[in-house]
């Protein structure tokens, strides 16, 4: 996500200014009726399919909007407004596949974490986004299913969503005929990978569930590997947090979205 | 305080003012045509407040240089008799005449009207009984016909008697009318039946009704593996889909309006084929499909049940995308798609739309000489 509060020209997906909480959802009756005028859920379906089909750049604004899908207030429908903006100014941006220039037919994933992203339910958020043949082919920006108790926690469990979705693109991609060696799955967060390599017993990580182990048994297997990287050069950071605009555009140019 | 805002052409540049001290010539104002009204001023701008006595003593005096217009004149006769100290101006001027606006005069109602009835027209009929009480209905008539000739040629059903107690659903015909391109081709009319599919019972008319269709990222995966290759793209559209699937379930249906079989009345349709509007239309169509496509030798990713390929003897794959009635073919040689087109041409009626310009809405682009295949 770009914060900037003030953007005429609306380059990014969303500005700091929206500050997303159920209490700026209608309080009273009359707001509600206001509110009732307003077609917020289907501008957000409408905003939603675009992200589905090619915009992976607002995925992180959606997520945001439609928590408040029940009961939208004034705020969230600027915010909606906002997005709508966004997608009116550079609205030739696409997704480019390249012809194969010696470099690599693997998938890359990036993974990235926001620890208690939402500020209501104190919920982190997994984004990822895959890559084959430097043009993004999956992503998502989503709220995990348990809240985390640590950063690490919260990433750990990031990482092994992100496994898995990347155990299904390697099955569809080698069905269809092209070979994948060793799925390399990016990640900014170092404790994260040590916990999933090394089954050392502590403290602090002893609640967490067998269910993100499940992350260990396929590293273990040698067929995924996460490698750390630069927090500089992660594309999924580009869905988390407050990061610049020269920085937006490096993560639009890594993930192969560019300009038509 | 009074006063009035006026268009004044005299000035230069022309431009309002406001003004209390104001005479109508209502000669002109009466007889022109035009929408401007003719304005005689007398002073520029007054913005003294001035007594209304003194204007109208002002009003006397000036009339004889004026075109002396009958209602003027009689006013200031009026004036005249009347004490100069009990005049009021809004009170004693003559009544104006009345004339409706010219936008409610007869002749415009009948033309809204009349536009109004031309829009009435151009709407689809809703019913069978508008369509054929309609201006085309004659039209209307031959689609439908056509359309029942298309089902008994797809025996889609047979007309049985129904056992006592068993549900009959019913059907309806939807009209549609699709304007040709430009001027090029006329006006096209379609007509289809449709079952009311919402008064089946889960459990007795349908069991399942979950149809698969493609994933985004499935479809992102093959046009990265199309641009990796540079492979040939094609897109096909099937016509009628739905009404290709076989049925399993028993569903009796009543006889289309206006085309009941004389001397059966009583009987229904046993439904052979799937038709729209039924719940699992769109499963048996998927899986007349799919049998269709196993039964050539492809086979269905394990992965995404909507993707399915075939490996050629020299190395490379021929790859198929469905989502419902829509698909796309990659493949490196085009003579394999259109061998896979001649074959599914020959099962399904297909419509060729060429090399694929548009996927759900998304729009592809190819750079071939610079191996680039944009989506936006």
């Amino acid at each position: 996500m770009i914060w900037n509060a003030k953007c005429e020209a609306c380059e990014y997906s969303i500005s700091s200014s929206f500050q997303m909480l159920v209490a700026l959802s209608p309080q009273s009756t009359k707001e509600e009726e206001q509110m009732s005028h307003i077609p917020y859920a289907s501008a957000v379906g409408s905003i939603m399919y675009a992200m589905v089909c090619t915009r992976l750049d607002i995925s992180q604004a959606i997520s945001m909007v439609s928590r408040y899908m029940g009961n939208p207030g004034k705020m969230h429908w600027q915010a909606v407004k906002w997005i709508l903006r966004y997608l009116r100014g550079p609205k030739d941006i696409g997704l480019v596949f390249h012809k194969n220039h010696n470099t690599c037919s693997n998938i890359v994933g990036y993974v990235d974490s926001d620890y208690t992203g939402d500020l209501d339910k104190r919920i982190s958020q997994t984004r990822y986004v895959f890559m084959l043949s430097e043009s993004a082919i999956s992503w998502k920006a989503t709220l995990q299913s348990t809240i985390a108790l640590s950063t690490t926690e919260g990433e750990y469990m990031a990482a092994a969503e992100t496994v898995k979705e990347a155990i299904w693109l390697r099955s569809l991609v080698d069905n269809l005929g092209l070979k994948q060696d060793i799925i390399v799955v990016y990640y900014d967060s170092q404790s994260a990978i040590h916990l999933s390599k090394n089954q050392m017993y502590h403290e602090r990580t002893k609640h967490i569930d067998v269910r993100y182990h499940f992350l260990r048994e396929i590293i273990s297997q040698g067929n995924i590997i996460v490698r750390r990287i630069g927090t500089s050069d992660n594309a999924a950071d580009m869905f988390t947090k407050t990061i610049l605009v020269s920085k937006f555009q490096h993560c639009l140019d890594i993930i192969g979205v560019c300009i038509i | 305080m009074k006063g009035y805002r006026l268009w004044c052409t005299d000035l230069h540049p022309p431009r309002f003012i406001i003004s209390r001290d104001v005479k109508f010539n209502e000669s002109t104002m009466l007889h022109s045509s035009k929408e401007v009204r003719d304005v005689e001023k007398e002073d520029n701008i007054n913005k003294q407040v001035e007594f209304k006595v003194n204007s109208s003593h002002k009003l006397d005096t000036d009339t004889s240089k004026q075109p002396v217009q009958e209602e003027v004149q009689e006013y200031v006769d009026k004036l005249d008799e009347a004490p100069l100290a009990q005049c009021n101006l809004a009170r004693d001027r003559t009544r104006r005449q009345i004339k409706p606006p010219q936008r409610y005069v007869q002749a415009d109602v009948v033309s809204f009207a009349l536009s109004v009835a031309e829009d009435i027209e151009l709407q689809d009929p809703v019913t069978y009984r508008e369509a054929i009480t309609s201006n085309e209905s004659s039209q209307w008539i031959g689609v439908m016909n056509e359309e029942l000739q298309s089902l008994y040629k797809n025996r889609t059903w047979e007309l049985v008697k129904p056992l006592k107690g068993q549900k009959v659903i019913g059907c309806k015909w939807v009209f549609k009318k699709k304007d040709g391109s430009s001027g090029v081709d006329a006006t096209r009319y379609k007509a289809r039946l449709v079952a009311k599919g919402f008064s089946q019972r889960g459990g007795i008319d349908f069991n399942k009704v979950f149809s698969p269709v493609v994933k985004h990222s499935s479809i992102r995966v093959l046009l990265s593996i199309v641009a990796l290759f540079d492979l040939e793209v094609e897109q096909l559209d099937v016509k009628t889909a739905f009404l290709h699937g076989d049925l399993e379930e028993q569903i009796y249906m009543k006889q289309p309006e206006g085309f009941v079989v004389e001397g059966k009345e009583d009987h229904a349709c046993l439904l052979k084929k799937s038709l729209y509007g039924l719940k699992q239309s769109p499963r048996q169509w998927y899986k007349r499909f799919d049998s269709f496509m196993i039964g050539h030798n492809y086979s269905r990713s394990n992965y995404d049940s909507c993707v399915y390929h075939k490996k050629l003897l020299d190395g490379t794959y021929v790859y198929l995308v469905l989502y419902v009635d829509d698909m796309v073919i990659a493949s490196k040689s085009i003579y394999e798609i259109n061998k896979l087109k001649t074959l599914l041409n020959n099962e399904f009626e297909m419509k060729n739309l060429g090399a694929a310009k548009k996927i759900l809405g998304t729009e592809i682009h190819r750079d071939r000489s610079a191996g680039k295949l944009y989506l936006s």
